[in-house]
C-alpha cells in the first residue's frame, strides 16, 4: 500500500526527533494542564485609562458612556458630519437596543457598501488597547471589516489586564467561535514607499463606545 | 552576551594571581601589519603587573578556515594554539574578534570529541581580549596617556555580540588626557570587513565600509579608533582612497600612549 | 522554491545601482528600524519575552508529531480538513482539487510566503483561474509580475513613480485612467478595486502566523484588513502553511504575538490579529462554507535533526533583514529567492538545496546583528557557517577559495615555514609602501583595492621585534 502524505510527512518527523513517542504524546497533553506562566509586561495603571490611552494612540477615538441607552444619540452626534445618510448595519445581538426609529438598519452581515457599522465587543484588552470580538449567528465578523466608519461597543467591566486574560473569556463560550478579531487600530498599510496610510482594506475609523453598563 | 555576563564569567573566575603570566596571542594581522599594536598591549599588560610572553609557535586563530567552512583545517589550527598557549595564567590578544574564536569557536568545533573539547573549553576560560581583560578580570585602569584629539570609536562586530565589549573601551579611553569621544551614527554597525568577505564580495564591502566613513566624517572626528586591526584596516584603506586625513588606530595604541608614530594607512613622514 | 544561484553578482550590482533601491533602503531604516528600537526599549520584559519565544518553539519542535496530530484533531473536530503536503508540487496539487471542487473561478489572497514558496499562483492561473493578490504590497507585485524583496514588506524596493507607471496602466479599465503620485490615492484605487473581488471569491487563500495545537486555529496578523476580508467572504477558505507554525494553546501564542509585531512592525500589537477556526457555525450569517487547511513539509521535517531545528522557530519577522547591513546594501531581490536576508540565506539551501541556494550562504561577514534582533534568538550565522561546511564538504565551495584556504591552512600549521614566508613578504611589502604608507593597487589584490587603499605593513613582523627584544 502506498502510504498517504500524512505517514509520510509524520514519519520523516519522527525519524527526525526518534523512537520516544509516547512521551512526546503524552508531553504534548500534559502541556494543557501545565501551561507555564511566560513573562508579561508589567504596567500598573488603571485598566479603563490604559485601555483609552492606547486605544487613541492607535487613532481610535473612545467615548464613555454612562448607559447604552445613550448609543443612539453618539452616534447621532458622529454621523451628523457625514449628511442625511442615515443606512446602517448593526449586529444582530444589539437588535434590542433603543436606535432612532428614522435609521435605516440592516441586521445582518456587512454588505458591498458600507458606510458604518455597530458591533459589540466581548472584550477588550488594557495592555494595548485592543477590542475582542467574536462571531456567532448574531455577530458576523464581516462587520468589524467592510464598513468605513466601525462603531464598537464595549462594556467597561470587560477590560482585562492582559492579552492572555481574554482566552477564559473566549473558551467559556458554549461554542467555541469561527472568528475571534483582535481589533487594535484602524485598517492602515504603508506598502506605497512606506508612506503610512489609513484606510488600506477596512474601516478609516473606529470609535469605542465605552459603557458603564448594558441592559 | 551581556557586558554582565562577561563580569559575571570574570567574577567567578579565579582571583588573579598577583604577577600573572600572560601569553600574547598577537593575532595575525598585527604580526605581520601593525607591530606597534601587539607593542602597545605587551605596555598595557607589563604596567599591569603581568610577565608577558609572546610564544614563537602562534600563528593565528584558524577562523578564516573556520568561517569557510574549512572546519578540519580549523581544527588541526585550534589544536596547535591549545598547545602553544598550554600552561599559562591567561591568554591575551588585542581583537575580539580572534578572541572570541578562542572562547566561543573552539569549544564548539570540538563538540564531538570530548578530550579536545576538555582542553578547549580549559583554553577558553583563561583567554580574553586585551580591552576588557583590563577592565573585568584586573581591573586595572593605565596609567594615563595623552592625544589632543576627537576620537570616534568603532564597535567590532565579535567583540561587541560574542564577548560583549561595548562601554570597556570607552571607559579606558575617557581617562586618556586631551581626548575627546563623540559618538557616530550606528557605530555597532559592521563595517564591510568580515574577513575573506572583503574580497570575495568587494562591492558589498565596499559599500558598507562607505557607510561607515559616511557617518565617521559626519562626526568632525580627528580620529577613528577601535579594537580590531582588520576593521581598522578596512576602514582606514577606504578613508585614504576618499582623500581623508581622518586617522586611525587601534585603542591600545592610544592608551599606551604609542599613538604618535604614524597612524594605519598613513606615510612615515607625516608633515 | 525556484531560487536563482546564478548572476549573484550581477544582482547585487543591480541592488547597489538602483537609487530608489537605496533611497527606500535608508528609509526602512528610518521608520521600522527605528520604530522596532523603541519598542523594544519601551518593554523591559522584551528580552525575558525572547527566552520564552525560544522556549515555546522549542519545545513545540521537540514534540511536532504530537502537536500537529493534536492540532489535526481539534481541525476536523471544528469542522475542517487538514491536508498534508510533502512538497511544493503536492501543496499546489491539493489547493487545485479544492478549488475544482468548489467549482472556483475567482480566487482572493492574503499574504502568504508559503505560497509564495510552493509558487501557487502560476499553478492555479495555469488552470484558468483569476487569482488576486489582496494586500496591497502584494497586488502592486502581481500586476508587475514581481517577486517579493521582503517578507514583511514586499514592495520595499518599488518607488512611488513605479507604482503609479504600473495602477495607470491596469487601472483604467476600473476607472482610474488618472496617474497620480498621492500614496492615499493609490491605496485608494486598490481598495476599491478589490471590494468587488472579495465578495466575488469563491475560494479565499490566506497563510498563517501561527497555528494553536489547543483549538485547531489559524492565526493571521495585518494591518490592512484584506486578510480577514479575504477568510469571511470567500465560500471556501484554505491556509497554506508550514508545519513548524504550530504553538501548544493560547497563552503561547500571546508570548509570540508580543514578539511578532514588535520585530517586524516596531508596534505593539498589528490592526488586526484574527484566529480563524473551522468553516461557519450552523446560524451564522457569515464565515466560509469550508475551511481547508494544507500543512506543507517541504524539506522542514529534515531540519528537525541537528543543528537547523533551530531555524525552524523562525517566525517571519523581517528583523534580521532590517539589521541586516548585507541586505540593507543589496535588497532582497539580490538573494534570487522568496526568502531573502539572513533568513532567507538559511532557508533557501535548506527547501531547495545547496546547487539552487550558491553562494547565499557565503555572502555574509558573520557579524552577529541578525542573532541578536531575531526574537526567538536563532543563531543565524552560526547555521549560515554550518552550510559553508556542508559545502566545503561537498566540493561545492569554488577552486581558488579552496585552494586559497587549504594553502594558508598548510602554512599556518608549519608555524617556522610561516615566519620564514611572511617575515620576507611583510619587509617586501613594507619597503615598497612606506613612502606612502598605503597602496593604491596591487597584484593579485583588486578584491581589495578596487573600492579602498590598503595600509602597508611596518616592515618587520612583530615576531621578529619581539626575538629581538628577547635578546636583549
Ligand atoms: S530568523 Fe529571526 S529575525 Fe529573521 S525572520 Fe526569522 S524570526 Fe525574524
Amino acid at each position: 500500500m502506498i502510504p498517504s502524505s500524512r505517514d509520510v510527512v509524520l514519519g520523516r518527523i519522527r525519524n527526525a526527533l526518534g523512537p520516544d513517542r509516547a512521551a512526546r504524546a503524552n508531553a504534548a497533553v500534559q502541556r494543557r494542564s501545565d501551561i507555564p506562566v511566560w513573562t508579561r509586561p508589567v504596567f500598573l495603571d488603571d485598566d479603563t485609562e490604559r485601555f483609552i490611552a492606547k486605544a487613541e494612540a492607535s487613532f481610535c477615538t473612545v467615548e464613555r458612556l454612562a448607559s447604552i441607552n445613550g448609543a443612539g444619540e453618539a452616534v447621532e452626534r458622529l454621523l451628523a458630519v457625514r449628511g442625511p445618510d442615515r443606512d446602517l448595519s448593526i449586529a444582530p445581538s444589539l437588535i434590542k437596543m433603543p436606535w432612532p426609529q428614522s435609521w435605516k438598519i440592516n441586521f445582518g452581515a456587512g454588505r458591498l457598501i458600507e458606510k458604518v457599522s455597530i458591533t459589540d465587543a466581548l472584550a477588550g484588552i488594557a495592555e494595548t488597547g485592543s477590542l475582542v470580538f467574536c462571531s456567532e449567528a448574531s455577530r458576523p465578523a464581516s462587520l468589524n471589516f467592510l464598513p468605513e466608519l466601525h462603531i464598537a461597543v464595549l462594556r467597561r467591566c470587560d477590560i482585562v489586564h492582559h492579552l492572555e486574560d481574554i482566552w477564559p473569556k473566549v473558551r467559556a463560550l458554549p461554542v467555541w467561535p469561527r472568528a475571534v478579531n483582535i481589533v487594535s487600530a484602524p485598517s492602515r498599510t504603508a506598502d506605497v514607499a512606506q508612506i503610512v496610510v489609513r484606510p488600506a482594506h477596512g474601516p478609516k475609523a473606529l470609535h469605542i463606545l465605552l459603557v458603564e453598563e448594558l441592559p | 552576551m551581556t557586558v554582565q555576563t562577561v563580569n559575571a564569567i570574570a567574577a567567578g573566575a579565579p582571583k588573579a594571581p598577583a604577577n600573572p603570566r600572560v601569553a600574547l596571542f598577537v593575532t595575525c594581522l598585527v604580526d605581520l601589519i601593525r607591530p606597534n599594536i601587539g607593542f602597545a598591549a605587551v605596555k598595557l599588560l607589563e604596567d599591569a603587573g603581568c610577565r608577558v610572553e609572546a610564544p614563537r609557535a602562534q600563528v593565528c586563530c584558524g577562523q578564516p578556515a573556520y568561517n569557510s567552512g574549512d572546519f578540519a583545517s580549523a581544527r588541526r589550527i585550534a589544536q596547535q594554539v591549545i598547545t602553544t598557549f598550554a600552561g599559562f595564567d591567561y591568554v591575551v590578544g588585542p581583537s575580539g574578534s580572534c578572541m572570541a574564536t578562542i572562547r566561543k569557536d573552539y569549544p564548539a568545533l570540538f563538540e564531538d570529541d570530548a578530550a579536545w573539547r576538555d582542553k578547549a573549553n580549559e583554553l577558553a576560560g583563561r583567554s580574553f581580549e586585551l580591552i576588557s581583560f583590563l577592565t573585568d578580570v584586573l581591573h586595572v585602569t593605565p596609567a594615563t596617556s595623552a592625544m589632543n584629539a576627537t576620537a570616534t570609536y568603532h564597535d567590532s562586530c565579535s567583540g561587541l555580540r560574542s564577548l560583549g565589549i561595548k562601554q570597556q573601551p570607552r571607559d579606558l579611553l575617557s581617562n586618556v588626557t586631551g581626548l575627546k569621544l563623540v559618538e557616530m551614527q550606528d557605530s555597532d554597525v559592521c563595517c564591510g570587513f568580515g574577513g575573506t568577505f572583503c574580497v570575495k564580495y568587494p562591492e558589498i564591502s565596499v559599500k558598507m565600509v562607505s557607510d561607515k566613513t559616511a557617518n565617521v566624517d559626519a562626526t568632525g572626528a580627528s580620529v577613528l579608533l577601535g579594537g580590531d586591526l582588520g576593521c581598522l584596516l578596512n576602514m582606514a584603506g577606504r578613508l585614504k582612497r576618499l582623500g581623508k586625513t581622518t586617522r586611525v588606530y587601534h585603542a591600545a595604541e592610544v592608551l599606551a600612549g604609542m599613538a604618535n608614530g604614524p597612524a594605519i594607512g598613513e606615510a612615515e613622514d607625516r608633515p | 522554491m525556484t531560487a536563482h544561484p546564478l548572476n549573484f553578482d550581477r544582482r547585487v550590482a543591480a541592488g547597489l545601482g538602483d537609487e530608489g533601491l537605496q533611497k527606500s533602503l535608508s528609509a526602512l531604516k528610518g521608520s521600522f528600524v527605528a520604530a522596532r528600537g523603541r519598542a523594544v526599549l519601551a518593554l523591559p520584559e522584551f528580552e525575558a519575552l525572547r527566552d520564552d519565544g525560544k522556549a515555546i518553539k522549542d519545545h513545540t519542535l521537540a514534540n511536532l508529531d504530537a502537536y500537529l496530530e493534536t492540532y489535526e484533531a481539534a481541525v476536523i473536530a471544528r469542522g475542517g480538513h487538514v491536508h498534508w503536503a510533502r512538497d511544493a508540487a503536492e501543496a499546489r496539487d491539493i489547493v487545485r482539487a479544492i478549488c475544482k471542487q468548489a467549482g472556483a473561478r475567482t480566487v482572493t489572497k492574503g499574504k502568504s510566503m508559503v505560497s509564495e514558496e510552493i509558487e501557487l499562483n502560476a499553478a492555479l492561473e495555469a488552470d484558468g483561474l483569476e487569482v488576486v493578490e489582496t494586500d496591497a504590497g502584494e497586488y502592486i507585485l502581481q500586476l508587475g509580475r514581481e517577486m517579493p524583496s521582503h517578507i514583511v514588506m514586499p514592495t520595499v524596493h518599488k518607488t512611488t513613480e513605479q507604482i503609479a507607471d504600473l495602477f495607470q496602466k491596469h487601472h483604467a479599465a476600473h476607472g482610474f485612467p488618472d496617474r497620480t503620485l498621492d500614496a492615499a490615492e493609490l491605496i485608494g484605487q486598490v481598495r476599491s478595486v478589490l471590494r468587488g473581488k472579495y465578495f466575488k471569491a469563491d475560494v479565499g487563500i490566506t497563510g498563517a502566523n501561527f497555528l494553536v495545537a489547543e483549538t485547531g486555529s489559524n492565526i493571521i496578523v495585518t494591518n490592512e484588513g484584506n486578510g480577514d476580508l479575504t477568510s469571511t467572504l470567500a465560500r471556501v477558505h484554505i491556509v497554506t502553511t508550514g508545519i513548524e507554525k504550530v504553538v501548544p494553546t493560547l497563552e503561547d501564542l500571546s508570548v509570540m504575538l508580543r514578539l511578532l509585531a514588535r520585530s517586524a512592525l516596531g508596534s505593539e500589537i498589528t490592526s488586526y490579529t484574527t484566529l480563524s477556526t473551522g468553516p461557519r457555525r450552523p446560524g451564522d450569517l457569515d464565515g466560509p462554507e469550508a475551511y481547508h487547511v494544507v500543512l506543507i513539509d517541504n524539506g522542514r521535517a529534515n531540519m528537525l535533526s541537528g543543528h537547523f531545528r533551530e531555524m525552524l522557530r523562525c517566525i517571519r519577522c523581517g528583523a534580521c533583514m532590517n539589521h541586516c547591513p548585507v541586505y540593507m546594501s543589496v535588497g532582497g531581490h539580490a538573494y534570487g529567492s522568496v526568502y531573502p536576508g539572513p533568513m532567507g540565506a538559511v532557508l533557501t539551501p535548506m527547501i531547495s538545496g545547496h546547487e539552487a541556494a550558491g553562494e547565499l550562504p557565503h555572502a555574509c561577514t558573520l557579524n552577529g546583528r541578525c542573532q541578536s534582533v531575531c526574537p526567538v534568538k536563532i543563531p543565524l550565522p552560526d547555521l549560515l557557517r554550518r552550510l559553508r561546511h556542508e559545502q566545503w564538504e561537498q566540493k561545492l565551495v569554488s577552486g581558488t577559495v579552496r585552494f586559497g584556504i587549504s594553502a594558508w591552512a598548510w602554512l599556518a600549521l608549519r608555524p617556522r615555514l610561516y615566519r620564514a614566508t611572511t617575515s620576507l613578504a611583510m619587509r617586501v611589502l613594507g619597503r615598497l609602501g612606506r613612502s606612502k604608507g598605503a597602496f593604491r593597487w596591487l597584484p593579485l589584490a583588486s578584491g581589495w583595492t578596487d573600492g579602498r587603499d590598503l595600509p602597508a605593513p611596518e616592515g618587520l613582523t612583530f615576531s621578529e621585534l619581539w626575538a629581538r627584544r628577547q635578546q636583549r
